[in-house]
């Protein structure tokens, strides 16, 4: 049976975009799993002595975080981002919280290369 | 069912959606080299979809898997798997790498083809190597 014109048309508009989506969803899943483990498991672990927080939530962001260094070579391949870029998002990927605060530069990388004024 | 027959089927899930992973980076490794200048836009646009609607699951599902096996078998203080893990990331990484050529080449931009299909054979034989004969690297 043939597939109507118009599911065709709206699959692809919606794949044009989705790497973006996914390594900004990436990067907000990391940076929050990192800041539930640095900053609540381990504190939980050392001073209240309850070790699983961290056997959770450790196992928790390596997955979050090998998830985002794959989305992130994505879109860096596919915007042909400068090595110093990538290195600045995996740097702000290893300190708590930096994700949170390296959000706003992200924006405007997606925004540049959605309106097609990334490096080709 | 026990923690350790659990851990049995977890294991099976884990390889099952490693070897459908694998074989999906491969084949985009064999179609970026064979068919760089050659294909449409949109032949490169139908291949993307159909391999990543398979390897995109089967990584969600390997990545999963794996940090349960990794977290019931107690294996995070293992050296082995510290090295294991370095390789994921490198599969991880071409993987992705590749994914964004196949979407430059879908809008028609230029790129700079390497071929990584060896380097996906090297590390996906030593992450096998790893994970069968754990018991030498304790």
């Amino acid at each position: 049976m043939p597939r109507p014109p118009w599911r065709h048309e709206v699959r692809e508009e919606s794949n044009s975009s989705n790497a973006w989506s996914t390594l900004k969803t990436a990067s907000v899943l990391e940076a929050a799993t990192l800041a539930a483990l640095v900053l609540v498991a381990v504190p939980l672990k050392h001073l209240g002595g309850f070790g699983l927080a961290t056997s959770v939530m450790g196992p928790i962001h390596g997955v979050a975080f090998l998830f985002y260094l794959w989305a992130l070579m994505q879109s860096a391949t596919e915007g042909g981002w400068r090595a110093g870029e990538v290195v600045r998002m995996i740097l702000v990927a290893c300190i708590p919280l930096a994700g949170f605060l390296n959000q706003p530069w992200l924006n405007r990388k997606i925004r540049a290369a959605r309106s097609g004024t990334a490096r080709a | 069912m026990s923690l350790s027959a659990a851990y049995v089927w977890i294991k099976a899930l884990h390889v099952a959606s490693v070897i459908v992973f694998v074989s999906g980076t491969f084949a985009q490794a064999l179609f970026i080299v064979t068919s760089k200048l050659e294909v449409s836009a949109e032949a490169v646009r139908r291949f993307h979809r159909a391999e990543r609607s398979l390897t995109i699951p089967a990584l969600l599902v390997a990545l999963a898997t794996g940090a349960t096996l990794a977290t019931i078998g107690k294996w995070f203080s293992s050296p082995w798997l510290m090295i294991k893990l370095v390789l994921v990331v490198v599969l991880l990484a071409v993987h992705g790498y590749q994914s964004g050529l196949l979407r430059r080449m879908a809008a028609g931009k230029a790129v700079g083809v390497r071929p990584m299909q060896y380097v996906v054979l090297a590390v996906a034989s030593a992450i096998a190597l790893l994970a069968v004969g754990k018991p030498l690297f304790r």
